[in-house]
């Protein structure tokens, strides 16, 4: 049975000016992630990685072509939609781990949920259950800046994953780990993915990365250079 | 759940936001103080003027003027009519005015020679002490505490007192000091003697004459035939009213400095913390909070500022304002040069209803300012949020 499209892009472009003159972020970009993925966009530093997977998380619109998410197109999604689609099917996990510095391990984790009006008794469930997940309930009432880089990353995972999002999109998340880290983070993810079956993008040029990935499509200058299955 | 992310960042705020609070405290509770204070000189001065001075309204003689010692001659007539009954019940008490000169101690000073009734109720004044029974040749007087110390007289001292009566003729006679009376209403003291109306009406040889009499009961402002104008009380407490106006309107130039000095300290505490936390805008967008959601936490922040000043106030400022509503602040005698009739000690008036004005109005300033750095969050672009651009 053909997997579900969680998202398909058509004649994708992004555009900038620059000086003046067009820049072409990305070119003609036409691919499909299905459920259950766990794929990376690898290319050197400015092929479009971070602009692509921006435009899957509905974070940014796209200058021409199409873009949709679980059939839906999204690429002229206003706002609030937008915010809403963001809020209840895609999950974000950033290089810098981006966690709120006043809130802790737990509350971090509450806020997405708070998001979607959940009651006080699932959510408790639902961030315990997370935060199992990656390893980390004994450190619930720790803020950031008492977690380990490693740590944060893992919370970070949490976060993303405690709202059961269709899809997660990550952006180098081991660039500012260490390996022995690296490695826990991507094991974590791959287990999540392979027993939630939640669909996993990666932006990144890690090699450690690249070794996990189960699709690997090449974005040089733009351009999907190669779209690999493993 | 927007407000407890915006307490919790204003709290973990810090020193920054304490320091804001209490810049705002500061300011609301020096603007509740300067007009409690106003609005207490107010309320002390016409209570004043009315129990001592006014009355609920007056009918004034046509030819009569306050500020023209001139025109007293000729303003005086027989009590009308209408009025005779409300003078018999003492509901009205007549006042008889004439210019004269006195001569404490060789010297000689204007003095006008006010009667009175000794039996009045209207007027909040010991007058009865002009019915005491003075020594042969003289008639008993009374004069303020200010008249007093400017013509250095002391109770039993005999003053001689010269006057024009209405016939034209000019004569004199000697006052015994009966009594000194403290008024916090200079218009009833300064430059004046007061007189028992009979002995005043005998001296100028106009039997039930008056200049001025008082009503204990509020006036429709209707005048009484050709000769007596209706003054009612809101026309007699003009000057009264326009010189505290004069006075507020110098303390709002101050206090409005203060709130933009603070409006400033908020707006720069929220712009900074906005431009610092733009990440974190980022990634709240990114976890599904719309802009305009995130813009208003940031207001929300703000004006949690004002909030927690609101309290601050409350505390701080709150035992402040009942010691000064309870014991008054203390004037020194300068202050009557200005005019202003008041007792030595002025009592503000710290209303509930003034104090919830003035943290209304600014907790209201403080969630606009709060507001104007937010704005531009509700056109920031995710993606530019969470690299930290902001254009």
């Amino acid at each position: 049975m053909k997997p579900n499209t969680v998202i398909k892009t058509s004649n994708l472009n992004k555009i900038f000016p620059i000086g003046g003159e067009d820049f072409y972020a990305l070119k003609e970009i036409n691919l499909e992630v299905n459920e259950g993925e766990f794929t990376g966009i690898v290319g050197p530093s400015g092929s479009g990685k971070t602009t692509l997977l921006n435009i899957m998380g509905s974070l940014d619109k796209p200058s021409q072509g199409r873009i949709s998410f679980m059939g839906n197109d999204i690429t002229n999604l206003a706002a609030k939609k937008s915010a809403v689609l963001r809020s209840e099917s895609i999950g974000f996990i950033f290089q810098t781990y981006n966690l709120l510095p006043v809130y802790t391990a737990y509350e971090n984790l509450e806020l997405p949920l708070i998001l979607l009006k959940m009651s006080s008794r699932d959510k408790k469930k639902a961030i315990m259950e997370s935060l199992e997940w990656v390893g980390l309930t004994d450190k619930k009432d720790s803020k950031p800046s008492q977690l380990s880089g490693g740590q944060c990353q893992r919370v970070a995972i949490a976060r993303a994953m405690v709202k059961n999002p269709k899809v997660i999109l990550a952006d180098e998340p081991t660039a500012n780990l260490d390996s022995e880290n690296s490695h826990i983070i991507l094991k974590t993810m791959e287990t999540i993915n392979r027993e939630s079956k939640t669909t996993f993008v990666f932006s990144t040029h890690d090699d450690k990365v690249i070794g996990y990935l189960k699709r690997k499509i090449t974005l040089i200058d733009g351009s999907i250079k190669s779209d690999e299955i493993f | 759940m927007i407000t407890k992310i915006a307490l919790k960042n204003v709290l973990a705020a810090g020193l920054r936001t304490w320091l804001n609070t209490f810049i705002l405290a500061l300011t609301m509770i020096i603007i509740i103080l300067l007009q409690g204070m106003y609005d207490g000189m107010m309320t002390q001065i016409s209570k004043s003027r009315i129990s001592e001075e006014l009355g609920n309204g007056q009918y004034w003689h046509k030819n009569y003027d306050p500020f023209d010692p001139l025109t007293l001659q000729d303003s005086h007539a027989e009590i009308p009519n209408p009025l005779k009954d409300a003078v018999q019940k003492r509901e009205a008490v007549p006042v008889l005015m004439i210019s004269g000169s006195v001569y404490p101690r060789g010297r000689v000073l204007p003095a006008i020679l006010k009667g009175i009734p000794a039996n009045q109720t209207i007027l909040q004044l010991p007058f009865d002490k002009l019915s005491t029974q003075s020594p042969e040749g003289t008639i008993a007087a009374m004069v303020g505490k200010r008249m007093a110390r400017q013509t250095q007289l002391a109770e039993g001292d005999i003053i001689t007192v010269q006057w024009r009566n209405s016939k034209g003729a000019f004569n004199a006679i000697d006052l015994i000091i009966v009594h000194i009376f403290e008024s916090e209403v200079p218009a009833m003291d300064q430059g004046q003697i007061w007189l028992s109306l009979s002995d005043l009406q005998k001296m100028n040889l106009s039997p039930q004459h008056a200049t001025i009499i008082i009503s204990a009961k509020e006036l429709d402002g209707e005048d009484l035939g050709g000769t007596w104008k209706s003054k009612v009380l809101r026309e007699l407490l003009a000057d009264t009213i326009e010189l505290v106006k004069s006075k507020k309107a110098g303390g709002s130039i101050f206090y409005l400095m203060l709130i933009f000095l603070s409006m400033i300290a908020i707006f720069d505490t929220q712009a900074l913390s906005i431009f610092k936390r733009r990440k974190e805008i980022g990634t709240l967008m990114a976890l599904g909070m719309t802009n305009r959601a995130i813009a208003f936490t940031f207001t929300l922040e703000g004006l949690f500022h004002g909030i927690f000043a609101a309290v601050v106030t409350g505390v701080l400022g709150g035992p402040i304002f009942w010691y000064l509503q309870t014991y008054g602040y203390y004037i020194p005698v300068s202050a009557e040069q200005y005019g202003i009739p008041m007792s030595d000690h002025m009592i503000p008036d710290y209303s509930a209803g003034l104090i919830i004005q003035t943290v209304v109005i600014i907790l209201i300033l403080l969630t606009f300012i709060s507001y104007l750095p937010a704005r531009k969050i509700t056109k920031l672009q995710p993606y530019e949020a969470l690299r930290g651009k902001w254009s």
